[in-house]
Formats: C-alpha cells, sequence, structure tokens
C-alpha cells in the first residue's frame, strides 16, 4: 500500500490527511505541540497508522509521499526569531529599508513606532559599485571594501548575508561576486541574492523580500533537517515535500533556500482542496473563504485556478514574489464585541485567540466575543463543541453580552447579539467586496466555498447580502489545508524584468527568455519521479507606458514557442482586463512589458476523490435532534432540527431551517436556503434569490 | 436605536471601503508618478442634503487635498445649483473659486436620487503640468495668480453622459504634455464612475432613506465624540506660531500666529496677527488653511472617522488679507506646502499646550526640484516634466514614546516616494546617493528622523532644467515639549564642481549640465522631550548605528561613550548630565 499524506501544522491544531488511492481519505486532527512541530506531526501520523491497522513504523514505511504546510515563517517572522543577519548593498543606499518608500501602516497616528529592524543599521554596509538602468556596469564594484564589509560583519557574528545592489535583476554580475566574495571568510553562512530572490525591478519591493528570505532561511533549513532526521528516525522512506505559497509543492532543499516563498504555505493549501473541490462539484468560479478564530482569509478562484499577486506585507515588510492572492482581514471566532468612545459597537480587530478565549470557553475569558453570539444564536452546540471534546457556557456568555453591550447601549440581550451577527458578517463580506467588486469581479458570478470551524455559520447569513446564489461546504473543511497539500501538485514559478514598449518587442528575444526561464524552473523542479505531466503557463505583467501598475495577462500557445499571433491575442486581453478592473481602455496609446511570469506546472497522480451513488432524499436516519436557534430574518428563536454530518449520505436533502453538525464543523442551513449531500459528500447549499437571511 | 448603531457602522464601513475603491483606481491607472508612484491625490465621497455639503468619507490619502475639497465642492454645487443632471462630470481647479492651487483639479459626479444630486464622488489630484508660463506648475517669479498656470472656472467636462470635447481640447491646447494629462484625467473620470456603481449599489440594497439616516448617523457620531474629547480640556486660550523662511521673493520670516481658543466642547482657531499677505505665491487660500488645521487635530484624535462631523466643533478665524486667507489676485502657488506647513505646524504648536503628549511632527517643509528637460535617450527625444522627491521626503520627527522614523510625517505618509530604479529607467537621471546622514537627527528624549541626502547625477548629454524652492532652511520643523528642532533644508547645485552653489532659498530655471552633480539635504522632524531624558542605551544603540557620534553623544545627549569600546561609561554619563542640566 501507498500513502501520500497532507500535513498543515497550525499554531493550534496539525490537521493531517492520508489517502491510500482507494478514493477515500483518512483524516484527523491532534493538539500542535508549540516549539516541536515533529511531535504534532508524529502523533498525528501515529492515528493514521492505527486507522490503518499498522504500528508506526510500518505505517511511515509505506508512505511515498509527505506534503507540509507550515507557518514557521511566518511565525519566524511574527516573533522576530530569525538569524543575525547582515546587508551588503550599494553604497550611499543602506538605509531603504527604514525610508520604506514612505509606507506607514495608519494615516494619522504620529505614536506608531517604527517597524522592528530585522537587520539593524549596524549590519547594513554599503559598497562602491553601481550598474546603470541597462545593466551596464557605470562603476565596477570595489572588491577590497567588498571584503573589509564582509570581516565587519563576520565580527558581529552574522548567520546569514544577504545581497541587493541597484539594477542586479538586469545584470546580477557584482551580486554573484559579493557571494563569491562573502563565501570566501564566511564559508558556512548561506547568501541571499536579490537577483536570485525577485529579479524584478524597485529596490525596496526587492530588498524587503530579500531580506526576510535571508532572516528566515537558517531557521526554516534547520526545521526541516530536523523534522526530515526525525521522520526518518522512525522510519519514513518516503520525500518530503512542502506547500508553497504558489499553491504548488516544492522540494524540502529548494524551500530551504526559498523561505520567503512559504509565507502563505498552511492557507495555501486550503485554497487549492477549495478550489479542487469545487471543481469536482461542477463550480469553477469560487470565492474560497477560511474563517478562523482570529482571521479570516478570502481568496478568488477563477476558471479553478486562484488568484495569485504581489501585493503581501508580513510583519510590516514588503513581499514581492508571487503567491497565491489570500485577502486577510482580522475577523473571526474570537473577535471582541466592544463598544467606543462614540458610543458605536464595533467587533474585532482584537481578539481572544484560543487563551483566553470566547467567554463560553471558561477559560477566564470576559470579553464577549463571535463564538459567544453563535452559541447564543443556538448554531453552536453546548455540548458538542470539537466533535463534544468541550462543553461551553451558555449562560456565561449571555451574561457577558448583556453586560457588556446590551445593557450600556440600551438593548435587549437579542438585539445586541443579532447586531454583533451582522456586524461581523458584514466585516466579512466587505473583505469578498475588496477580493471581487474592487478588481472589477461581481460577487454574483461566483459561489463560496467555505471552510475552517465557524465559516459555515456565517456563509448562510452573508452570501445573501453578496448575491451569492451557492455556497459548498467541503467535507473536510476542518482539515482543507491539509486535503490541499496532500492532493497539491509541483508549481515552480519564475519571474524576470524585462521593460519594453510592446510593439518594440521582438518575437525572438521573448521566445528566448521564457525559454531560459524554463529551463531555470525545470532546474528547480529537479528531477522527480512523481511528475506524470508536465506543463508551463506563461504571463506578462503590462501597463499603459507611464503608469506603474501592470496587469498580468496570460500569454498563450499550443506550441513551446509563442507566434506574432499568441502575443497580439495576450496584447490585446491587456486592453479588455484594464477596462474590467478600471472602467477604461485605451489601445490607441502605447503600452509597455514590465516583467514575464512563468510557472512551470508538474502534475502528480494523486489519489482522486472518488464519487458515490446518491440514496435517498430524506435524511430522517440523521436526525440528532432539534434546539432553539435565533434567525434574524425572523426575529426569533425557533425549533430547528439538527442532523449528524457523519450520517448523511449522498443524495440527502436538509431544508433550512437546520443545523448539521460534523465532528469540528458546523453549518447553519438559514430559512430559504437547502443543503443537499452531494456524491463527494460535500455540501452543496442553494439561496433562494431575494432571500436574506 | 439597534438599528441605528448596528446599520450605521455598517453604511460608515461601506463608504470608506468606496473610498478606497476609488483611490485604487487612480493609482493603478493614472499615468503620470506624481499619482501612480507618488499618491499625491485624494478620494472623497461627498452628501449635499440641500443646505450643506459634508464629506461623509475619504481614502487614505493625502488629507490636504481632501479637507479642502469639501471646499471646492461646495462651490461646484453653489455654481451649477439647479443646473446639474445625471451623467454630467464637472471639475474645477480656479484657486480663487473654492480651490487652493491650479494644480490641484477635483472632479466630481454628481449621483441623482429622486431627482436631486446627491452623493458627489470627487477626486482632487495634483497634475504635474498645468500650463502657464513654468513647466510643472510651481512659479516662484509668480506675482499674480495668472502666472501661475491655466486657471479652470467650473466647467462641465460631461454632459449627461456625453464628453465636451471642446472642452477636453481646451485643457489638451493648455497643456505642455497633452497626452498625460488627458490619461491621469481618465484615470479620475473612472474613479469617479466606479464610485457611482457602489454608492447605487448600497441604496438599491438598502433604500435611499436608511442610507441617508446612516449617513447622519456617521457624521453626529464623528462630532460626538471629537466634541466628547474637547470638552475635557480646561477652557482657555492657547498659543502656538511658526515662521516661513520666505515668499521666495523678498519677503522674510513670515509669521504665522494661532489661537485655540477652547470653550466648553467646541474650538475656534484663530489667526489672528499673521502676517499680511505677500508679494510671493505662499498666500494660502482658506480651503488650504482649514486643511492644514483640520489635519493637525486628525494626528491628536487619530481613532476618529474622519468626516464632516469632526470638522463641526472646529470653526476657523481667517482674517482677510493675511497669508491665510488672501485676497485676489494675490499668487498662492506653492502655499499647499509653505505657509500650509506653517498653519498645521503653529495649529500643533497650540495644541502642545493643551495635550503635550499627543502632539509631534504632523507636518512637512519643502525642498522641491520641479525639473525638466529632453530625454536624449530615447529615439523621440520626448518632452518630460517631473518632480524630485528625492529632495524633500523626510518630515517625519519624534513623538512622545517613539524615535523619527521613515519618510514623511503622519498625515502625509500617503505620499509615496518613487523608487531609484524606476525613476532612473523613466528618467534621465543617475542616483549616487540617498542615505541618512549621521549626527542629523533632532536630539531630544525621542530624536527626530534623520536628514536624508541626496545626490543626484545628470547622464552624459543631458541638461537638465531646474525650479528649486527651498524652505526650511533657517525655521526648520519644530521641536516638542523641549526637543530640538530638525536639520533643516538645502540643495548645492554643481556639488564639488566649479560652480557649487548653496540653494537655500529659491533657483529659477537653473541648468544643471551633463556630469553635474546636485546634493539635496531634506532634514527630519523634531524631537519629543529634552535630550538629557533620552535613554543612554538609546543614544549607544545609535552611536553603534552610526546615526550619532561619540562626540555628539557627549554634546547633544550627554552620554559618555567609550570610543574604542562602544559602551556607556555611566558614572561619566552622569556627572556630564549633571552638570549640562546646571
Amino acid at each position: 500500500m501507498a500513502y501520500q499524506v497532507g500535513v498543515d501544522v497550525g499554531g493550534t491544531f496539525t490537521d493531517l490527511v492520508v489517502g491510500n488511492g482507494d478514493g477515500a481519505i483518512y483524516k484527523t486532527k491532534t493538539p500542535s505541540v508549540p516549539g516541536d512541530e515533529s511531535a504534532g506531526i508524529l502523533s498525528g501520523l501515529g492515528d493514521a497508522a492505527g486507522n490503518y491497522g499498522e504500528d508506526l513504523a510500518g505505517f511511515l514505511s509505506q508512505i511515498e509521499v509527505l506534503v507540509l504546510g507550515t507557518t514557521a515563517v511566518t511565525n519566524a517572522m511574527l516573533e522576530y526569531d530569525g538569524a543575525n543577519t547582515g546587508l551588503i548593498t550599494t553604497g550611499g543606499f543602506r538605509d531603504i529599508i527604514e525610508i520604506r518608500r514612505s509606507y506607514r501602516e495608519h494615516l494619522f497616528d504620529i505614536r506608531l513606532p517604527a517597524p522592528h529592524a530585522i537587520v539593524p543599521r549596524q549590519k547594513r554596509l554599503g559598497v562602491t559599485e553601481r550598474i546603470d538602468y541597462q545593466g551596464r556596469v557605470e562603476i565596477p564594484l570595489d572588491e577590497d571594501e567588498v571584503r573589509a564589509a564582509v570581516a565587519r560583519l563576520g565580527e558581529l557574528g552574522v548567520e546569514s548575508v544577504a545581497v541587493c545592489l541597484l539594477f542586479s535583476f538586469l545584470n546580477p554580475a557584482h551580486e554573484e561576486r559579493v557571494r563569491e566574495l562573502v563565501l570566501e571568510q564566511l564559508p558556512e553562512v548561506p547568501v541571499t541574492l536579490s537577483s536570485e530572490v525577485l529579479p524584478q525591478v524597485r529596490e525596496f519591493e526587492r530588498l524587503s523580500t530579500t531580506l526576510v528570505n535571508a532572516y528566515t532561511r537558517p531557521k526554516i533549513e534547520l526545521y526541516f533537517h530536523k523534522l526530515s532526521t526525525r521522520l526518518a528516525d522512525e522510519g519514513f522512506a518516503g520525500e518530503l515535500f512542502v506547500m508553497h505559497s504558489n499553491g504548488g509543492m516544492v522540494g524540502v532543499d529548494y524551500a530551504a533556500e526559498h523561505s520567503v516563498e512559504l509565507l502563505l504555505s498552511g492557507p495555501a493549501g486550503g485554497v487549492v482542496a477549495g478550489a479542487e473541490v469545487s471543481t469536482l462539484g461542477g463550480y469553477r468560479d469560487v470565492i474560497t473563504v477560511d474563517l478562523g478564530g482570529t482571521s479570516y482569509d478570502v481568496c478568488l478562484v477563477k476558471d479553478s485556478q486562484p488568484a495569485t499577486g504581489t501585493e503581501q506585507w508580513v510583519s510590516r515588510y514588503r513581499i514581492g514574489t508571487p503567491m497565491v492572492d489570500v485577502h486577510t482581514v482580522g475577523a473571526g471566532g474570537g473577535s471582541i464585541a466592544w463598544i467606543d468612545d462614540g458610543g458605536a459597537l464595533r467587533v474585532g480587530p482584537q481578539s481572544a485567540g484560543a487563551r483566553p478565549g470566547p467567554v463560553c470557553y471558561g477559560r477566564g475569558g470576559e470579553e464577549p466575543t463571535v463564538t459567544d453570539v453563535d452559541l447564543i444564536m443556538g448554531y453552536l452546540s453546548p455540548d458538542y463543541f470539537l466533535g463534544g471534546r468541550m462543553s461551553l457556557d451558555v449562560e456565561a456568555a449571555r451574561q457577558a453580552i448583556e453586560e457588556k453591550i446590551a445593557k450600556p447601549l440600551g438593548l435587549e440581550t437579542m438585539e445586541a447579539v443579532s447586531g454583533i451577527f451582522r456586524i461581523i458578517n458584514n466585516s466579512m463580506s466587505n473583505a469578498i467586496r475588496h477580493v471581487t467588486v474592487a478588481r472589477g469581479r461581481d460577487p454574483r458570478d461566483f459561489a463560496m466555498c467555505v471552510f475552517g470551524g465557524a465559516g459555515a455559520i456565517h456563509a448562510g447569513a452573508q452570501a445573501p447580502d453578496l448575491g451569492i446564489r451557492t455556497i459548498l461546504v467541503p467535507k473536510a473543511a476542518s482539515v482543507l489545508s491539509a486535503l490541499g497539500n496532500q492532493m497539491a501538485n509541483f508549481k515552480i514559478t519564475k519571474v524576470r524584468s524585462f521593460i519594453k514598449r510592446t510593439d518594440r518587442i521582438e518575437l525572438e528575444e521573448l521566445n528566448q527568455l521564457f525559454g531560459e526561464m524554463l529551463e531555470a524552473a525545470e532546474a528547480d523542479l529537479g528531477r522527480q519521479d512523481k511528475v506524470s505531466e508536465l506543463l508551463s503557463q506563461r504571463y506578462m505583467d503590462v501597463r499603459y507606458q507611464g503608469q506603474t501598475h501592470e496587469v498580468t495577462v496570460p500569454v498563450r500557445s499550443r506550441t513551446r514557442r509563442l507566434t506574432q499571433l499568441n502575443l497580439n491575442t495576450a496584447l490585446g486581453e491587456f486592453h479588455e482586463q484594464h477596462e474590467q478592473l478600471y472602467s477604461f481602455k485605451r489601445p490607441e496609446q502605447p503600452s509597455e512589458v514590465l516583467n514575464l511570469r512563468l510557472d512551470l506546472i508538474g502534475r502528480r497522480e494523486t489519489s482522486s476523490l472518488r464519487g458515490e451513488a446518491f440514496g435517498s432524499e430524506d435524511p430522517a436516519e440523521a436526525l440528532r435532534g432539534e434546539r432553539d436557534a435565533y434567525f434574524p430574518s425572523r426575529e426569533s428563536f425557533v425549533s430547528t432540527p439538527v442532523y449528524n454530518g457523519e450520517k448523511l449520505t449522498p443524495g440527502h436533502l436538509v431544508v433550512g431551517p437546520a443545523i448539521i453538525e460534523e465532528p469540528d464543523t458546523t453549518i447553519v442551513v438559514y430559512p430559504d436556503q437547502e443543503a443537499m449531500v452531494d456524491q463527494y459528500r460535500n455540501y452543496v447549499i442553494e439561496i433562494q434569490a431575494g432571500s436574506f437571511a | 436605536m439597534a438599528v441605528d448603531v448596528v446599520f450605521g457602522e455598517i453604511v460608515r464601513e461601506y463608504f470608506e471601503s468606496v473610498a478606497k475603491e476609488m483611490n485604487t483606481t487612480m493609482d493603478n491607472t493614472a499615468l503620470s508618478p506624481i499619482f501612480n508612484e507618488t499618491h499625491d491625490c485624494s478620494a472623497g465621497l461627498f452628501f449635499f442634503d440641500g443646505r450643506e455639503v459634508s464629506l461623509i468619507a475619504r481614502a487614505n490619502a493625502e488629507p490636504v487635498h481632501i479637507f479642502a475639497s469639501v471646499h471646492s465642492v461646495e462651490g461646484l454645487i453653489s455654481y451649477y445649483r439647479n443646473d446639474l443632471a445625471n451623467g454630467d462630470i464637472v471639475m474645477v481647479n480656479d484657486p480663487y473659486f473654492h480651490g487652493s492651487h491650479i494644480p490641484d483639479w477635483t472632479v466630481m459626479k454628481p449621483v441623482f436620487y429622486e431627482n436631486k444630486p446627491v452623493f458627489f464622488p470627487g477626486i482632487r489630484a495634483h497634475m504635474v503640468e498645468v500650463g502657464g508660463p513654468q513647466a510643472g506648475g510651481y512659479n516662484p517669479a509668480a506675482r499674480d495668480v495668472w502666472q501661475e498656470g491655466f486657471r479652470l472656472a467650473p466647467i462641465k467636462l460631461f454632459e449627461r453622459g456625453e464628453m465636451r470635447r471642446d472642452y477636453v481640447e481646451l485643457l489638451r491646447a493648455n497643456n505642455r504634455t497633452p497626452e498625460i494629462m488627458e490619461g491621469d484625467l481618465n484615470a479620475m473620470l473612472g474613479a469617479c464612475r466606479v464610485a457611482e456603481r457602489r454608492v447605487r449599489e448600497i441604496v438599491d440594497k438598502y433604500g435611499f432613506e436608511e442610507v441617508l439616516e446612516a449617513v447622519h448617523y456617521t457624521l453626529d457620531y464623528s462630532e460626538r465624540r471629537l466634541r466628547s474629547e474637547i470638552s475635557k480640556w480646561p477652557d482657555g486660550d492657547y498659543h502656538g506660531r511658526s515662521v516661513l523662511d520666505s515668499d521666495f521673493a523678498e519677503t522674510r520670516d513670515i509669521e504665522v500666529e494661532c489661537t485655540i481658543h477652547v470653550r466648553g466642547d467646541q474650538v475656534d482657531v484663530d489667526f489672528e496677527g499673521s502676517h499680511e499677505q505677500t508679494r510671493g505665491y505662499i498666500n494660502s487660500r482658506p480651503g488650504n488653511s482649514g486643511s492644514w488645521v483640520y489635519s493637525a487635530f486628525s494626528t491628536v484624535f487619530d481613532d476618529i472617522p474622519i468626516n464632516s462631523g469632526f470638522f463641526r466643533p472646529i470653526s476657523l478665524t481667517l482674517p482677510e488679507g493675511t497669508v491665510v486667507n488672501p485676497v485676489a489676485p494675490a499668487p498662492v502657488g506653492n502655499s499647499t506646502v509653505c505657509i500650509g506647513n506653517d498653519i498645521g505646524q503653529a495649529t500643533v504648536k497650540a495644541l502642545e499646550e493643551i495635550v503635550p503628549k499627543r502632539v509631534g511632527a504632523a507636518t512637512l517643509d519643502l525642498v522641491t526640484d520641479a525639473f525638466f528637460g529632453v530625454d536624449v535617450r530615447q529615439p523621440e527625444a520626448p518632452f518630460y516634466v517631473s518632480f524630485e522627491y528625492w529632495a524633500t521626503p523626510i518630515s517625519s520627527g519624534a513623538a512622545y514614546g517613539v524615535d523619527g522614523w521613515g519618510a514623511w510625517s503622519t498625515p502625509h505618509c500617503s505620499l509615496k516616494m518613487p523608487t531609484i530604479e524606476l525613476t532612473e529607467v523613466q528618467y534621465p537621471i543617475m542616483y549616487l546617493r540617498g542615505e541618512y546622514t549621521t549626527d542629523s537627527a533632532a536630539p531630544g528624549r525621542w530624536r527626530g528622523t534623520p536628514a536624508l541626502q541626496t545626490v543626484r547625477k545628470n547622464p552624459d548629454g543631458c541638461v537638465v532644467t531646474h525650479v528649486i524652492n527651498i524652505q526650511g532652511h533657517r525655521h526648520p520643523l519644530q521641536g516638542f515639549a523641549g526637543g530640538s528642532d530638525g536639520a533643516g533644508n538645502w540643495a548645492i547645485v554643481d556639488w564639488q564642481g566649479s560652480g557649487e552653489q548653496l540653494i537655500d532659498e529659491v533657483a529659477i530655471n537653473y541648468e544643471s549640465q551633463p556630469g553635474e552633480l546636485i546634493l539635496y539635504q531634506s532634514g527630519g522632524g523634531g524631537a519629543w522631550g529634552p535630550a538629557l531624558e533620552r535613554d543612554p542605551a538609546a543614544v549607544l544603540r545609535d552611536v553603534l548605528d552610526e546615526l550619532v557620534t561619540v562626540a555628539a553623544a557627549a554634546e547633544h545627549y550627554g552620554v559618555v561613550i567609550d570610543p574604542e569600546r562602544l559602551v556607556v561609561l555611566t558614572e561619566e554619563t552622569a556627572a556630564m548630565r549633571a552638570e549640562m542640566a546646571a
């Protein structure tokens, strides 16, 4: 038997999904162990082994592929426990990272402190050299200065070195020579070159990305090394891969060197699985939403492809590498409801987190949260939270809302409760508008694919507000990122600066550049016997001359080489996309290309989900009981049937109002909504047009 | 009541996201770096209830624009009165018709309900080129408003959905770079259309009356919060002042005097005693003057949503014929910063007397270099006009508990610096330096931001014409609560050459030659609190970071550091600080 395993290590839980080729998957959720990610992973693997009737070593020896999604890079940036890092940069420009192009996160807050300096000024050293805007050497590299700078960094005990020189994306010779000179004196220290991390114009964005890579890299290398060793010690003989922020998987060596590319390693898996599960269900255009304890992550999927973007920030550092375009807002089950100085009811962005957590957890939380509201409304079961592993205190939750919100505002308790519910739903809907309307898309053209513990409680209330008519809740909603890792394909992304007016592009040159990028991507992918099919996708970033924001358009061809017709088609698409995004186009104006992009995707055979035959429509056999739940559209509590999700089978139809309880997920089917269990046991909720929840 | 609190919050958030979306559209589609790299523009959503115009939401954008644009929208509405129709798009830039200076164009689109114009998405943007005698729109030689650029009284650019081609041609004919101007104008129109669509969506969903009610709730909410804060202040008269170096026309040391009269839950901000209007182009029209006052208040109350409700408790007294309210046809071109900054700074200094721990560097002073020429690197050798943003970006400074950092101050940080690399691709320039300088941060308990020095060089064959304006050379950005002032600004043309010359006030149409270097210094904002109270460990950190020398640590901070071992000598420091304090 050959197993394929997907693992997602989060702050609270480690999720694990196993497939063995028969179309069925096994999933498990175990508590994460802070400081030792391998402990949670091994405990999950132990559960899986038991499920298949194996001992741990026996099970591990049969795993073919293990794909890991990790938040280790994000955590290193949140806790600032990366390496002692130095920077060598063009002389006269050592403060680019502090000047920051004047980015400040708050327009009016004069007491906002500077971002934490991951590389303080004393370790940012300039050297004499200069490449010009066409890649020509204007001032040769002063190698003695480089040697002196390296010696200085050595004295300061640096464990990692970043190199970022002006215009290195056009001519990396100086950066490459600096690396040689660093390694002469500090042979053990990893060197990160900006021309390799992000070979793109704009020094601030490239520098920031390069610094984060250098800062996080040694820690990540060590983490992967320890994990591989530990797994091998326990009997693992398969291959370890890592989920990349672009939604594909990469080898562990590549991942360690390119740590900055793992920032969204965790969320990317959920998006990939959301896209895959939705496509299987017949929905190619979806918005994936993941509602966790502290955050709400939204991503647009069009034609089964997750949107990618290059505008992420992490811990106030700009990251320019292409990633799955997950938009995050601070809204979650732990978001706290409060009244501000002006007497307005607000929800979040402060969160009670997992500790002390919501009032109803009984762990000392005193501030009312969204989870408390979900409980009072009857959506969450006081006795069946986390599959019955935890009970919730409704009375404490109700008291907190009454005292902290209802009384001060002069409201009835349930008015306050439904007010909080509406406000949090609205914040989440605004996040969806941000990835759709603000980018020229109409949310009504999309289905919602919902996961995370509480996502499916709120989605049914949000959807009518956005005009969305279908909600998909994957059966594996509580472990969706792990599922995405389990089913991921290989994907290497390359970006290259190519600044050219579109009417002056030489087809020959363009083909050569794309060819070189493909070769580089193939080299990064390495020899992979797991790949069953290779395909490459090419894109260009295009803008009207003078603009500085580009529209990424696909460049499609049926052959390896682009023809003039392929190029013209891509350029034509630029004008159409520009109009869709920004309400106008100017095809008569000169346009220019700024970057070329290439994705190399290596498909692999994964255990695809297998459908089951439909049975009866009547879900009565899964009925667990009834409880009172409050529905805003009815303005009252309604006795509501509660179904056991584990007993629902394909074909079952659950008519709202109803509640479906999965072990780690609750689904609320509102009045005027119907949930159908599809052949993969995913829930498809249809919403009556014009209804409101 | 429940509906008010909850629904009000929903509508407020929605309108703020609309304003954001307008700004994004502008940033992403405009052609000039001044918008798409630097963001010198702003979006707002306005509301007219039949009597007064209110700002209901604004984006994170240059506040000097957005507050002033309320004034412009008021002007447009009162001018057109019953002559606005669905599909109209109107614009104005005239400083003497509710504008601030000629380069700031305000474009707005009325959105009709019940046959009345009710909502007005508007964009105000600083156009790089606006015709007139001087490319780039800054003419230090101007002695009246006609010498500053092409003056636009209100016009309808679109009438009932149809573009007035004749007006567009008029604008093009009065512009040195008509293609770019039209591209930027398109971006502004696009932003207004996007906003109209979004406004209609929410009204369709919730109903017109309901949305109106929520708008009133939102405005009242900000008003209520500001009044509750002001009422905690002791009644009284609080004074601040700021001095402008010059008007570039021989009038020097121009004072702006500000008295804040606190009475109960409202204030009057009174500029009685300020300098009479001058010949040079630094005079500030009321919209601009008010903007700087409101911006200063916004930094003290950074968590109150900014809308017209916020303005209600603040009244202004702007004596006519002074630099804060000049009489036509006084030139005004540079007032959006030069005198504007002093209006803001005088207001902050007055606020310092009331709430010292809530004030800090919140204005900006100026080194502008509007430069133009022909890009001989390109086959068609196009004419270009641009601003040297690397000459002027540092105005942030200290606040209570925080050292100065970054570039532009709160609340002007929505301006973004263009990158060195893209600027060199777009214009014939090579930068040789752009870095903080040692011993330039204003000393204080919390120090200011270090000064930035930038060196640029003309490539072979390139002659560039510059209009350089300097302020803050003799009167740099001020410190607070005993902190020192900033390092100040200047430029040196032909740096290290035979014609080396310090520019500390103005250089009009200076021609730099191929290979010539220009060095600019942009001094940071002031410090907060006395330097002798600075934590010695923080002084040492600055020494290690080469922002402060060992000598300056002793001279300014009274902190004695062993130059070899780079450690603080505690006893010597205590002794030196005691001596300096006495």
